[in-house]
């Protein structure tokens, strides 16, 4: 029996046959376990994701979904535990039990099931996936140790002068990591001074030295130098001769620097560890020496609004630990190739290096702002503070160092007098824009609570018959004072503050229930198409978000059409492969938007388990030369073939028309039938668009 | 003998009388399942006579009426070779094997 707990292992039994199924539940409850169970491939599926049991007892053969498709389905989805599938299988046939291991199957149980047996069988498999989950937690934690300790191992093969080794070792010697590397390939980023040091060290292995420890320097592509140190460990035949040699690297880069104390001390203030004002100045130069791109940086100067009467309420030493405090927060806030520095007691200045535009820039000191305004900890109590902030910009406002932090020191005596708790730009004109996205940010963050977002739905028609098929899902913003915002506009923010899976969320529940409504309404054959963001798609609980609405609809799945765009789908193809499937295993239909606009590899596409591709408007606005009309019938030609259906997505005129109607394209959407619209002019749309449609 | 009573003996030890449910599962479903499986060879439906079969194979195993799941299985097999003309003759094997099965279930039911 199993040990007592308050957790029995749950166990899903997915089985057609009502018998055999009734007869496991009861066998699995009477030895312990807690059981769920489905009678189809399907089902089992749905409830693997919603249950997340320990284990699964599948039926191969099996109406909707046989036990082999619902196994991959689920190997599909599952992202790192490989939860036991145990498949029930008849004894005479090997095949089948073949076929099980196959799908992804752990073991497999014969019919006609030996009762005894089967509590045994279930027993051993549960303990071996929980050994299994150990090492695997284990391993995960290894990495992660080398990880923080920038830690990497390497081998090189002496005979055959091949080098292999742990992602990060390539990384660290700025390598792309592949097969067939020799030595000399390995170390072509090492600085050609410190070349002699591994040449002695390789010298004195052929002569008998068993230990390797040397430190050498990179050049990185960036232009910085990293400090390595290696280990290594030396392997020898019988004749003495090298075999290879193993070790680990080490970026001791950050060691390195801190080495001469001194000079580190010059460079940083002894209260907070940041770099100070000379280092931060120093720093800056260096930067702008080496600036040539076209591309924006920026300087902030900040300090705290009343900081003589905070640190005289807090005391000395509370208000040293809410510097210091501070110190680590910028640190954490900012991104890796940022720097921070401390200027004076409560004087801070952050460079911002090389962002693409000034909508960047305004998205990432919207985030630094925010993140920097969440309260302290300051003796277990919440202490909020704010600050006055001045910013300059390069290469517009100023290209010297020393102009670059006068301008943002006058930005942020402005910001001060002007009462501080804000970032002024050196350049008023600036202000405007980025206040501007400033508010838009904070109404967004207001706008679903407030129902200001709401789904549009745009009409799509059948090519031959002109009558409707579906509706494409589309966002808007109703912004109180602004009116409708455009998706162009909001979606990026939403995006950058991660409010995005909310609006994803709140649209596609809506949409789905919308639909559900015209089905109810006899429209039972109307397709609904909604969009996934990049962010949504890659989220980690997709599959669950779409289970949990699609089985709480009566919109049978099929009818959801899931849009994602042809670069999100190609960015990590190998990846999104097991997504989409997941999400077809759920039932639901997947199509491929703006397609032509990225970069597809047939290959892909083909593996790719999609329905429908989108051609991208941009294309069907070409039409009217011959060029455009030859792409344009390239992508169909090759859509006919992969028997994927096509929607024309901008459909305006009726040369348009008239161009796809004979060629192989099935749906039409565009302001030529109908622009997107709220829900209840949707429904009056399709009341009054049919009714001369069916006369014909 | 047309039920395997150790096997059930085998079962009961594991979930005592809540096999009664399980053996009256199995005659309330039984008879819907050869059911299909005559209309299924009315219609010359090959496929669907192999998938009732199946499910008859595996439940008729499941309870110990062995003779039943071999019938079955031999069933399952013929239609899956499309040999529609011995079909008949095996189903009223298949009817009567099915009659004696129920008669021993209820005997067995009654040792409770």
């Amino acid at each position: 029996m199993l040990p007592q707990s308050n957790h029995s292992p749950l166990i899903l039994v997915v089985e057609d046959d009502t018998v055999t199924r009734l007869t496991l539940v009861k066998v699995l409850s009477h030895s312990g376990y807690e059981v769920v169970h489905a009678s189809n491939g399907r089902e089992g599926f749905s409830s693997f994701i919603e249950h997340k049991p320990h284990l699964i007892l599948m039926d191969a053969m099996m109406p909707e979904m046989n036990g082999y498709k619902a196994i991959q389905a689920i190997r599909n989805y599952e992202q790192e535990r490989a939860t036991p599938i145990l498949m029930l299988t008849a004894l005479e046939d090997s095949e089948s039990i073949e076929h099980a291991f196959e799908a992804g199957a752990t073991d497999f149980i014969t019919k006609p099931i030996n009762w005894e047996l089967l509590a045994q069988r279930v027993k051993y498999a549960l303990r071996s996936s929980q050994i299994e989950d150990k090492l695997r937690s284990s391993q995960s934690q290894l990495v992660f140790a080398q990880k923080l300790a920038k830690l990497g191992y390497w081998e090189w093969d002496a005979i055959k002068d091949v080098v292999t080794g742990s992602e990060s070792v390539f990384i660290l010697f700025g390598i792309p990591k592949q097969s067939g590397v020799t030595l000399e390939q390995f170390l072509s980023n090492i600085l050609p001074k410190d070349l002699p040091i591994i040449q002695q060290a390789i010298s004195e292995a052929n002569q008998g030295q068993s230990h390797i420890q040397i430190s050498f320097r990179s050049l990185q592509h960036d232009g910085n130098l990293t400090h390595i140190e290696c280990l290594g460990e030396v392997s020898f035949d019988r004749d003495n001769q090298v075999t290879k040699i193993t070790g680990s690297a080490q970026d001791i880069s950050r060691l390195h620097k801190a080495e001469s104390l001194i000079q580190y001390q010059t460079q940083h203030d002894s209260l907070t560890e940041l770099p100070n004002r000379a280092s931060f100045t120093e720093t800056l130069n260096d930067f702008l020496l080496n600036q040539s791109s076209k591309r924006l940086s920026a300087v902030i100067i900040f300090d705290i609004d009343r900081f003589k009467q905070v640190n005289g309420n807090l005391g000395q030493e509370q208000g040293d630990n809410l510097l210091i405090s501070l110190a680590q927060r910028l640190n954490r806030i900012t991104r890796e190739e940022d720097n921070c520095a401390r200027l004076g007691s409560d004087e801070f200045a952050v460079l911002i290096r090389n962002v693409q535009d000034q909508h960047e820039l305004n998205l990432l000191l919207n985030r630094f702002t925010h993140d920097l305004n969440a309260p302290f900890m300051i003796n277990n109590k919440e202490l909020f503070i704010s600050y006055s902030m001045g910013i300059s910009v390069h290469p517009d406002d100023a290209k010297t160092t020393e102009k670059l932090i006068k301008h943002a020191n006058i930005a942020r005596s402005k910001s001060k007098s002007l009462g501080g708790n804000q970032f002024i730009f050196y350049r008023p004109e600036m202000n405007e824009n980025a206040q501007d996205m400033l508010s838009l940010e904070n109404d967004l963050r207001r706008a679903l609570k407030n129902n200001e977002i709401e789904v549009f739905y745009q009409p799509q028609v059948n090519t031959q018959t002109l009558a409707p098929t579906g509706a494409e899902a589309l966002v808007r913003w109703r912004h109180p004072t602004r009116g409708i915002v455009s998706p162009v506009v909001f979606i990026p923010l939403a995006e950058s503050t991660g409010m995005i899976i909310e609006i994803g969320q709140y649209v596609l529940e809506t949409a789905v229930r919308d639909a559900e409504n015209w089905h109810a309404m006899g429209y039972d054959h109307m397709h609904i198409g909604i969009n996934l963001s990049s962010r949504q798609f890659t989220q980690s609980n997709l599959m669950e978000l779409v289970q949990n609405v699609t089985s709480q609809s009566k919109l049978p799945p099929k009818f959801i059409d899931l849009e994602i765009t042809e670069s999100l789908a190609m960015s990590n193809a190998e990846t999104n492969i097991n997504i989409l499937n997941g999400l077809k295993a759920i039932g639901v239909s997947l199509s491929i938007d703006d397609f032509g606009t990225g970069y597809s590899s047939l290959a892909y596409l083909h593996s790719f388990p999609i329905d429908t591709i989108k051609i991208d408007r941009s294309f069907v606005l070409n039409l009217d030369t011959k060029e455009g009309r030859a792409i344009a019938k390239t992508i169909l030609a090759m859509a006919e073939s992969l028997k994927l259906e096509v929607v024309a997505e901008g459909i305006e005129l009726e040369e348009q028309v008239e161009f796809f109607k004979d060629k192989h394209c099935d749906i039409f959407q565009g302001y030529k039938f109908g622009k997107p619209m709220p829900k209840n002019e949707f429904l009056v749309w399709l009341k009054e668009y049919n009714k001369p449609q069916l006369l014909n | 003998m047309h039920v395997d009573t150790s096997n059930l003996d085998m079962l009961k030890d594991i979930i005592g009388d809540e096999l009664k449910d399980v053996l009256n599962i199995y005659m309330e479903t039984t008879p819907d399942i050869i059911l299909k499986i005559q209309e299924a060879i009315a219609t010359q439906s090959v496929s669907a006579v192999q998938l009732q079969a199946h499910t008859l194979k595996g439940s008729a195993a499941n309870i110990g009426a062995n003779q039943l799941s071999m019938m079955s299985a031999e069933m399952e097999q013929k239609a899956k070779q499309s040999d529609t003309d011995s079909l008949p003759e095996l189903f009223s094997k298949i009817e009567t094997e099915s009659k004696a099965v129920d008669l021993a279930l209820a005997d067995y039911i009654k040792t409770f």
